[in-house]
């Protein structure tokens, strides 16, 4: 568990090795995950986090995560709602704290270079090479199977893309369904890959 | 906004249709605060919805990158989305993984272009009722074309005009899907005359079928057209009617009269039997006064008939103006 870096209340509290055995086992709400259920729920987040525009969503959700744990811990049980919807009941209270806090760091608009341009177009061919670099160093430690998903799951433009789709749902014997989520989770993690890649 | 995707869009959890513009309209901001309160909650407790959310932001990020998105999306996808440097990351991200197949060659056999796809299965995407519909009735073109100028051109066949209904018994006509055609016989003589213009292209001996747009499951009627028999000739015309015939329809065209109503009786060739009759027959027409009777075609055997018309006189009685002979040929 990460420290948090904005929370202001409680902040000597820390995590124990218990108290984290017993949260990772509370996220799993019955099922053992091996704590693939805490990484999802970080991810969302952070994800939820960066939706709102917060300039820090790491840290937000980390310190989410630590009130819900320091809860647990203090209560022994939480049964007022299932896992998901505490955290994020609790995560909205984050947000609004977060909004309403006095050493929140707020960025004017005009102040952010809304003008993005894409790779190509902003002359940084040298990001761009790293980034394709690090995409193909990705992409080639996929297995085969996965690979073959994240490559034509994504191809072609509008009906391209849905012909592709289907195709290759067919070909694999799932659903579009199954498929979307397949292709998501692979192309999470080759974001993951790259952007660690990049450092 | 976007481009389509086959995303899923039912929940499993409630069973809701999330719709992608909506999920589009969410993560630019643009949703109303319950409706994105709404959304924030279902994107931790719902798998599903999580699953499509990313998948709609990917193809989002991707319509960005591909310059598919319309002018009002791209403005608000780059005053709101790209504001998180984390969302430009990602944006990044879809811009190497654009480029990426032009860059190793040795990707290119895992794609598979549209024009790859099977014919049929493309076929399948490609065919909506619309163009379902003009092609079975392209196809039907061409079929009457191929068997009107096979006809047109045989020589032992007679000229077939696919011409419309008429409000007549006999042509309340099932269609027929085949063709029943009238062959002249090789003892015709002295041509019948003929009146109507599509009649002169061919010989003007042999009767002329007559077809009607096809339904599904009606019955199979062979229908033929008789043309007012000259006095003191003998020609008899064949009449080839196929064995899946139900029924047969004639269309006995008259000659000027001023009767308002006809009798009309079969006769079969040994004799002079009436084997049907029909009395009251009105004519139908203006030009071409004529008259539609209809006959199962189990009634009829391979052999010759007589169609005796008479006209009803205003005070009943029945005045003989001409015999239709004819030779049904199975």
């Amino acid at each position: 568990m990460v420290e948090s870096t904005t929370s202001k209340t409680k902040s000597s509290w820390s995590l124990s090795e218990s108290s984290f055995s017993s949260f990772l086992k509370w996220l799993d709400d019955g099922e053992s995950s091996g704590g693939q259920r805490y990484l999802e729920m970080r991810d969302r987040l952070v994800w939820y986090f960066d939706r709102k525009n917060c300039l820090n969503p790491n840290d937000l959700a980390d310190e989410t995560l630590n009130r819900v744990a320091r809860r647990l811990e203090e209560e022994g049980e939480i049964i007022t709602d299932a896992p998901a919807k505490y955290c994020y009941t609790v995560a909205r209270f984050v947000f609004l704290e977060h909004l309403r806090s006095s050493d929140t760091k707020t960025t004017p608009l005009d102040d952010i270079n809304i003008s993005y341009h894409r790779t190509d177009e902003s002359g940084d061919a040298e990001m761009k090479e790293l980034m394709l670099k690090c995409l193909e160093k990705c992409t080639s430690s996929l297995d085969t199977p996965s690979r073959n998903i994240i490559l034509r799951y994504y191809l072609g433009d509008q009906r391209e893309k849905i012909v592709n789709r289907g195709a290759l749902a067919k070909s694999l014997g799932i659903t579009a369904n199954a498929l979307a989520i397949r292709a998501c989770r692979i192309r999470n993690k080759l974001e993951d890959c790259v952007s660690k890649c990049l450092g | 906004m976007g481009e389509d995707t086959d995303l899923p869009l039912r929940s499993a959890m409630n069973g809701e249709n999330y719709k992608i513009e909506s999920a589009q309209s969410y993560l630019l901001g643009l949703l109303p605060e319950q409706e994105t309160l709404r959304y924030d909650e279902l994107s931790f407790v719902d798998d599903g919805f999580n699953n499509f959310l990313r998948n709609v932001e990917n193809d989002l990020v991707d319509s960005y990158v591909n310059e598919n998105l319309d002018a009002v999306t791209k403005t608000k996808f780059e005053s709101f989305y790209l504001t998180s440097p984390k969302r430009r990351q990602k944006v990044a991200f879809a811009q190497a993984f654009h480029d990426l197949p032009d860059r190793d060659p040795t990707i290119e056999p895992f794609f598979v272009k549209a024009t790859e796809i099977g014919f049929w299965e493309k076929l399948r995407l490609e065919l909506t009722p619309a163009t379902m519909a003009f092609g079975a009735a392209a196809l039907l073109c061409l079929m009457g074309a191929i068997w009107f100028i096979r006809n047109e051109r045989g020589p032992q066949t007679v000229d077939v005009a696919v011409t419309q209904p008429q409000n007549t018994a006999a042509n309340i006509l099932a269609p027929q899907n085949r063709p029943v055609v009238a062959e002249a016989s090789p003892t015709e003589v002295a041509p019948p005359q003929v009146n109507e213009p599509r009649r002169e292209k061919r010989p003007a001996n042999q009767p002329e079928e007559r077809k009607t747009s096809t339904q599904p499951g009606a019955p199979i009627i062979a229908s033929f057209v008789l043309t007012p028999p000259l006095r003191g000739a003998g020609e008899i015309k064949s009449l080839k009617v196929t064995p899946d015939a139900e029924r047969i329809s004639f269309r006995l065209d008259l000659e000027p009269a001023d009767y308002k109503e006809y009798k009309v009786e079969l006769l079969d060739q040994v004799g002079n039997s009436v084997v049907w009759s029909a009395g009251n027959q009105k004519p139908k027409g203006s030009v071409q006064r004529s008259l539609a009777v209809t006959i199962p075609a189990k009634t009829m055997k391979p052999q010759i008939y007589v169609f005796r018309v008479s006209g009803i006189t205003p005070d009943g009685s029945a005045e003989n103006i001409g015999d239709y002979a004819f030779r049904i040929v199975r």
